[in-house]
């Protein structure tokens, strides 16, 4: 579903942010990418997802590269930034029936997709107001939504549960799973590591844009937690 | 207090023009756009500098020296006025900061002095590039005493208080009423409007009085110019006998004025600052919207309608824009209302109206296109058309169009009065049809170009990308440079037939036009 191939990314001033990572996703996965505050996490996602350039390598979404078809590529994925930051002068029904257009959902199908997913997230007595009377939480919700109503093959997330209520995060989970069996596959970074653990079937740690342990989690852990393993790692690296 | 209050001004204006960031980015494609735009400030400054050396220099030719410090001092109190509008609620009442900075150990005093002295600090930077070639030119020309200059300098200090004061208290009082209206951006955009339209019609009745001069006022018409001016602006006045005739008297009035309206609107604004702040920045939630039916769009039509929204959100955008187009309305209104001969006699140029209008509406439909910074607005936001599946066309398309639906109708009623007020051949009435619009399309599309090379998607205020941005003087710039030639032409080339130049001009914009919109078109949408 998602092919990361030699990827690498160094910014104007020298700083090489990512360098030559391989990762694949596939269907059905729920993977988690995680690494310490500026590992490279946030540039590889927004390289997948068409925000940033890259010097080396290829994405490759569904077979399709990025580069050759991006637009086919970004029909393909949703994507739902850590800070979600949305067209504040638009209400919330508003920016959901943008979001839709632009996917060509007919007219059925986007007010049953909107009103299960805004029940499901308790977002529909605010759908009428501005986007910008929203509390974090309620833009990182109404994005999913947004994200969700053209049922992509790939969701990719940075950070999604970051100022969700429990119950909206449980909610999200519950989606992350009904996708998968579907076939979809989900891609998405995290500071919270049991989060990682009890979510995921495969995870990736990055560190200093470099891949350093990716793969099946019981594989990876083999009766670990996943934070030791994690620092194990990351201290192996240091140490060599 | 007083450190405090240096070390948060300076901070404030570390940045100003983006000055940190040149100092402290690597990037060197940020460096050279930088770098590129300093360029381009500096260019409109020495524009500036030059058209007031030109003016004054006329004023001279025409016996009317004196009338050059108190014209300039009005002329920059009128800049500094529409400018400031929205810098009150965007810079004073700014809220996400002065949150940070309260929690911090300094006094609120502090806090709020320092943003109005940052605000006074680009102003009177305004007003010294202003005043500072005039009086050179009057000083050169006239060899006035040493108290002439001291006391311009002393006025030029003092000068940006009482528009300031003025500005922030109009602009918080529109701004705190269009927040409680439920269209508030618009309602605020339209009550400044109204007072813009207000301050030139206003304007108009005083300069109108000129028609009833009398021989014996013509000849004393430096004097008359000034009893026009002391009529709308009074300081102006006192300025002027302050630096003509040593009148330390006026001076002190002028200082003394200026400082105390200044110190009651800080005393006022510091005691009611986070009640305004509340009131500004209120909004309001119903929390109580039951699912609708909806309704489906093309992926153009949906791009339209959400940048309409964008455009009718912000009030300092529309009123910068509209400004320009409620222009292009009034030229022609002047013309039914004041007669065409009339208006010959008083631009000097006998028979050349009919010729020049097209290109003159052209020029102020032009001037100030949405799209000039409709990429930059996106701002925070631009991560969804970088993600979303939209191909740049489709987006760069929505903004036209935008701007288009804006420009329209007062497109059609600027060529409606026109053509009563002029009763024009059917070939001039063709070049009135589509001059306008082929400099409105021209704009539309050039703004784009501009913004693609100058984006700034990081911003706190929209007020700089509106008013103040590389991108919006740029194409502010190239607009006027590009009407110039066929204005030049008329006037000079008497022999070459003006419908030969209309035709000529009709051909390169549509050419140029059809460059610019391929050309914009092939990029792919904007990376960070």
């Amino acid at each position: 579903m998602l092919s990361i191939k030699n990827l690498t990314k160094t910014y104007k001033g020298g700083k090489t942010a990512v360098s030559h990572l391989n990762l694949e996703v596939e269907a059905g996965d729920i993977y988690g990418f995680i690494g310490h505050n500026g590992a490279g996490k946030t540039t590889t996602i927004k390289a997948v997802v068409g925000i940033i350039d890259f010097e080396e390598g290829d994405v490759h979404i569904d077979g399709i590269s990025i580069k050759d078809d991006p637009l086919l590529c970004k029909s393909k994925l949703a994507y739902i930034p850590d800070n979600p930051d949305l067209y504040e002068y638009l209400t919330g029904i508003q920016y959901l029936n943008f979001m839709a257009d632009i996917f060509h959902i007919s007219k059925a199908d986007r007010e049953e997709r909107i009103k299960n997913h805004c029940e499901a997230f308790e977002l529909t007595s605010s759908l009428g107001d501005l986007i910008s009377s929203y509390s974090h939480g309620m833009k990182q919700k109404l994005a999913i939504i947004g994200a969700l109503i053209h049922k992509p093959d790939l969701l990719i997330l940075d950070e999604p549960f970051v100022g969700l209520d429990p119950k909206a995060a449980l909610t999200l989970k519950n989606i992350m799973h009904e996708m998968c069996d579907e076939g979809k596959a989900i891609f998405f970074s995290t500071h919270v590591l049991d989060v990682a653990e009890k979510l995921c079937n495969k995870v990736a740690i990055i560190k200093n844009g470099q891949l350093i342990a990716s793969g099946n989690i019981n594989e990876l852990t083999k009766g670990e937690s996943l934070e030791s393993v994690f620092m194990e790692v990351v201290s192996n690296v240091e140490t060599n | 207090m007083l450190k405090q209050i240096k070390q948060l001004t300076t901070l404030q204006l570390c940045n100003l023009f983006g000055l940190n960031e040149i100092r402290h980015t690597r990037d060197k494609g940020k460096k050279e756009r930088y770098t590129l735009m300093t360029l381009v400030w500096l260019l409109l400054i020495a524009m500036l500098v030059f058209y007031i050396a030109i003016l004054s220099n006329a004023f001279i030719s025409l016996g009317m020296a004196e009338i050059i410090p108190i014209y300039l001092y009005t002329i920059t109190c009128l800049v500094i006025l529409m400018f400031s509008f929205f810098k009150a609620s965007g810079v004073i009442f700014q809220m996400n900061s002065f949150e940070i900075l309260v929690s911090l150990p300094l006094s609120k005093s502090a806090i709020i002095v320092s943003r109005f002295l940052t605000m006074y600090s680009t102003n009177l930077l305004l007003s010294f590039l202003v005043m500072i070639p005039g009086t050179i030119i009057y000083g050169l020309s006239v060899h006035p005493g040493l108290l002439f200059y001291i006391f311009s300098f002393i006025g030029t200090l003092f000068l940006p208080l009482l528009p300031m004061t003025l500005s922030t208290a109009i602009g918080t009082v529109i701004t705190a009423i269009g927040s409680r209206m439920k269209h508030k951006s618009l309602a605020s955009g339209g009550m400044i409007i109204l007072f813009a339209i207000a301050v030139i019609i206003a304007n108009t009745i005083v300069s109108n009085q000129s028609s009833m001069l009398t021989p014996d006022m013509l000849k004393n018409i430096a004097a008359t110019v000034t009893s026009q001016i002391g009529a709308l602006y009074p300081p102006a006045i006192w300025f002027g006998n302050a630096v003509l005739h040593s009148d330390i008297l006026a001076l002190f009035a002028l200082v003394s004025l200026s400082a105390a309206v200044f110190i009651l609107m800080a005393v006022i604004i510091q005691k009611y600052f986070l009640t305004i702040c509340t009131a500004l920045n209120a909004t309001s939630t119903k929390n109580n919207y039951k699912l609708q039916s909806l309704s489906a769009a093309s992926l153009l039509k949906a791009l339209w309608q959400k940048e309409l929204k964008r455009y009718f959100a912000s009030s300092v955008y529309i009123s910068n824009t509209i400004i320009g187009y409620l222009m292009m309305v009034l030229v022609p209104v002047a013309l039914l209302v004041a007669g065409i001969d009339k208006m010959e006699l008083m631009f000097q140029c006998p028979g050349m109206i009919e010729k020049i209008l097209p290109l003159i509406l052209g020029i102020i439909a032009g001037i100030m296109p949405s799209t000039s910074c409709s990429i930059s607005m996106e701002g925070k936001n631009w991560w969804l058309a970088q993600t979303l599946p939209i191909k740049s066309k489709t987006l760069y398309d929505s903004k036209i169009l935008t701007h288009l639906s804006v420009v329209f109708p007062f497109y059609l009623v600027a060529l409606i009065l026109s053509w009563i007020a002029l009763k024009p051949s059917l070939l001039s009435t063709l070049w009135l049809i589509l001059i306008p619009g082929v400099y409105i399309l021209f704009s539309s599309v050039a703004g784009i170009t501009i913004n693609l090379l100058f984006p700034v998607l990081v911003w706190e205020n929209e007020t700089r990308i509106v008013k103040q941005s590389a991108s919006t003087m740029v194409t502010m710039l190239i607009d006027f440079i590009i009407c110039l030639p066929p204005i030049a032409a008329v006037f000079l080339l008497k022999n070459i037939p003006v419908d030969l130049i209309m035709g000529i001009t009709l051909i390169v914009l549509a050419l140029l036009t059809g460059i610019l919109y391929t050309s914009n078109n092939r990029k792919p949408i904007l990376r960070t």
